[in-house]
């Protein structure tokens, strides 16, 4: 309980992003609840995206540098799902307007989304090393 | 329970996998959708597969739609895994065939739920195949034990069916009751029970036999039936109320007794005739030792009285109605097989011939009589005189049943009697028979009267017509001769009498004319009389002494025997009865030969007792007076024997 206690007052200052105001980066409680209450969970939950973020993001950026819409709609769609367990508003939504991009074909401003989708996690690292460094 | 997880992503994955353990659920984790395909059809595999919709190899919900398609052993309860709000998503999942979806991100409590709801179908589903399972096993036995029992019914030798206790209407019949009544298994399942009823049979009881309360229907009940030929036959019938498809039946067994219906009346008739003849032969035993002295004491007294004596005309009618009543005796002697006969190889034509001129007097104008003579006929041994008595009474028997004329005809055949014909007619032994058939054209006769026929004095004449004993003398002697008399007769068909005799190889004998008429031969010599009926006995001194002899008497056995030790002069002759209390004829008569070699034996009786007449007396060859005599047959004897060697 005082680790969840220690996430609740966890440094909320840079949660905030700067483009859209209101909306935390990770939202840990709601996280913590996806995670059943379980702190070691999410942490592990944690480690795992950050292991597979160069594999995923590698996989993103294959599919828009050969602009082939079913394998970005697919490798977002992936990407989407990891980050819906963490309760991160702003990089789901990134995620998930790249999978539309790739389903509806219309990659006009495809480049410019993988890079939000980028920032967003970038910005994610550091909120998702703190769930990490609970893991025993 | 096993769990499968698919998902390809890892974070996504671990965290359903981490869920499931925790809650106590099997996992396993497939990364990609054609993993999770080869997961599925492992055997043992998972029960629960929660499926992530959108997968590299294997969409999540074309795993779904494999899986239904795919018959296997149990059932898999598929959650699909979607984006939140993809509704049209939803719905094309549940068509393919999950049975729950979830949204990501879930929620874990609600992914609880859902696990625990499909855990709750799969169990119910489980219970319901074993259910039905078992269900499908009870209706394999059920359907086996039907197999059996209708097996009993159809296998049965015995005629067998069901039918509605209310419309009576045949719902079932066996092999055997096709068989047995005629009717095709269609036209009896058309018919209803009273149908195959005889009709004879009073509705009143028809009815009773249909409402026979449970308790009793055990008990076999006597009816008759038809067979779709006309044929009626008795049946036994046992019946047993069932249910049969919530309607009240009845299950009827039928049993056809006609064949031992018919031994066993053949068995009590032969039984009668024997007890009917065993007590005529008693009676015409005790008559005869009084006929004897009637007629012996009215002849004696005849011959002395003159010719114009006023008494003569009356003691010549009581000696005309004693020859009667001797007349009487004899046949009932006949019947009762008892009489003395003189068996000899006969040829059946050559007696027939020999009485034909008779015979056609005997009938009158107005019967033609025909006789057939089968050529080549085989020989019997029998009395010449009780064959011609056999035909004269079987004549005049025919005679008598066509008052208004008809023909009659005398037929003798060689015949062979199988075991089956034996079999039938009781107590008829198989074998080699000579057969003399009368039959007539006359008014016949019904199974009453045809069952009592050969009993002594039952007549159809009117009183004072007939005597009833000329049917009962045939069947006596023909019985006594080894054979067997049956009668073939419907009422208005006429009738047909066959005589059966035992057919013997030997040759035919040639007869020995009796003298009679010649003048009474006298002597003086000495004879000694033992007999127990004291008028017998004295009518036999008279009528010896009357003619010369020298007469002792005895009472009985040991007198006799005391008699002949005491007494000093000859006795030439013992004249004995042969059954006597205590020492019998051929007894005293073995006692008697080492004391007086010489003496000669002449027995007497009426009564043909196998043990001591038949065997003792005749069969050893004896000398033999049957009773009762007259003074002349005694006389004649007396000499005959005394004259021998």
């Amino acid at each position: 309980m005082a680790t969840i206690e220690g996430l609740h007052k966890a440094p909320a200052g840079g949660a905030h992003t700067g483009d859209q105001p209101g909306v935390k980066v990770l939202d840990r409680v709601a996280a913590l609840e996806r995670a059943d209450g379980d702190a070691q969970l999410l942490g592990r939950l944690a480690r795992i995206f950050m292991d597979d973020w160069p594999r995923l993001r590698s996989d993103l950026a294959n599919a828009v540098a050969s602009e082939d819409p079913q394998a970005l709609a697919r490798a977002a769609h992936t990407v989407k799902s990891a980050l819906g367990n963490f309760a991160a508003a702003g990089a789901f939504e990134a995620a998930k307007r790249l999978e539309l991009m790739g389903r509806s074909g219309d990659l006009v401003d495809v480049k410019e989304a993988a890079q939000h989708l980028e920032n967003e996690v970038e910005r994610l690292n550091s909120e998702l090393a703190g769930l990490a460094a609970v893991v025993q | 329970m096993k769990v499968l997880v698919a998902e390809d992503d890892r974070t996504s994955r671990y965290l359903l996998e981490s869920f499931l353990m925790k809650w106590g659920f099997e996992v396993v984790v497939a990364n990609d959708g054609s993993e999770a395909w080869r997961e599925l059809r492992l055997t043992d595999a998972p029960r629960i597969a929660i499926l992530d919709w959108m997968m590299p190899g294997m969409e999540g919900v074309e795993i779904c739609r494999k899986i239904r398609e795919h018959a296997a052993e149990s059932y898999t309860y598929v959650i699909l895994i979607t984006a939140k709000g993809q509704k049209e998503d939803v719905l094309q999942g549940l068509e393919a065939g999950a049975d729950d979806y979830l949204t990501k991100p879930f929620d874990p409590s609600q992914l609880r739920a859902r696990l625990r709801a499909g855990t709750r179908i799969l169990e119910a589903n489980e219970t319901l195949r074993a259910e039905i399972a078992e269900r499908k096993r009870a209706e394999q036995a059920l359907m086996q034990s039907e197999e059996h029992y209708r097996l009993l019914f159809e296998a049965s030798p015995h005629p067998m069916w069901l039918y509605d206790s209310e419309t009576r209407a045949f719902l079932a019949v066996n092999d055997a009751a096709v068989e047995h009544y005629g009717h095709s298994r269609q036209e009896f399942l058309a018919m209803r029970v009273d149908e195959i009823r005889a009709p004879d049979r009073p509705s009143g009881i028809l009815d009773a036999i249909g409402r026979i309360p449970a308790a009793e229907s055990l008990q076999p009940q006597k009816c008759r039936h038809r067979k779709k030929d006309g044929t009626i036959i008795d049946v036994e019938i046992r019946s047993h109320p069932i249910l049969l498809a919530g309607k009240s039946a009845e299950l009827v067994l039928a049993d056809d007794v006609t064949d031992r219906k018919m031994l066993e009346e053949q068995f009590r008739q032969a039984q009668k005739m024997e007890a009917v003849g065993r007590l005529a032969g008693g009676v015409a035993h005790d008559f005869n030792n009084l006929l004897t002295v009637i007629n012996g004491y009215s002849q004696i007294t005849l011959d002395h009285l003159g010719s114009t004596d006023p008494l003569r005309e009356k003691i010549a009618e009581i000696k005309k109605a004693g020859d009667r009543a001797a007349g009487l005796i004899r046949q009932l002697l006949a019947f009762s097989r008892q009489q003395v006969l003189a068996p000899r190889v006969l040829d059946l034509n050559a007696v027939v011939v020999g009485l034909e001129k008779m015979l056609r007097r005997l009938i009158g104008e107005d019967i033609e009589l025909v006789t057939q003579a089968a050529p080549a006929l085989g020989r019997v041994k029998a009395d010449a005189g009780q064959i011609e008595q056999v035909i004269m009474n079987l004549v005049v028997n025919a005679r008598d049943a066509m008052s208004k004329g008809g023909k009659l005809v005398l037929k003798t055949a060689n015949s062979e009697l199988d075991e089956d014909f034996a079999r039938q007619h009781p107590p008829t032994l198989p074998g080699r028979y000579v057969m003399l058939a009368v039959s007539d054209t006359g008014c016949g006769m019904n199974a009453e009267t045809r069952a009592r026929i050969f009993e002594p004095f039952f007549t159809t004449k009117e009183p004072g017509k007939g005597t009833g004993l000329g049917l009962s003398t045939v069947y006596g002697i023909v019985k006594q001769s080894g054979g067997y008399v049956w009668v073939d007769s419907e009422l208005g068909q006429g009738a047909t009498f066959k005589v059966y005799l035992p057919r013997v190889e030997e040759s035919v004998e040639l007869t020995q004319q009796a003298k009679t008429g010649a003048p009474l031969p006298k002597g003086s010599e000495t004879v000694l009389i033992v007999e127990d009926d004291a008028s017998v006995r004295l009518l036999a001194r008279q009528v010896l002494e009357s003619n010369g002899y020298t007469v002792f008497e005895a009472s009985q056995g040991e007198e006799a025997l005391l008699f002949c030790k005491q007494h000093n002069g000859p006795i030439n002759l013992l004249l004995t009865d042969a059954v006597m209390p205590q020492l019998s004829g051929p007894e005293l008569a073995k006692q008697l030969v080492p004391l007086r070699p010489q003496m000669k034996m002449l027995f007497m009786s009426a009564y043909m007792d196998k043990a001591t007449v038949q065997h003792d007396v005749l069969d050893a060859g004896m000398a033999f007076l049957q009773k009762p005599f007259t003074p002349d047959t005694l006389v004649r004897k007396v000499r005959e024997v005394l004259d021998g060697s």
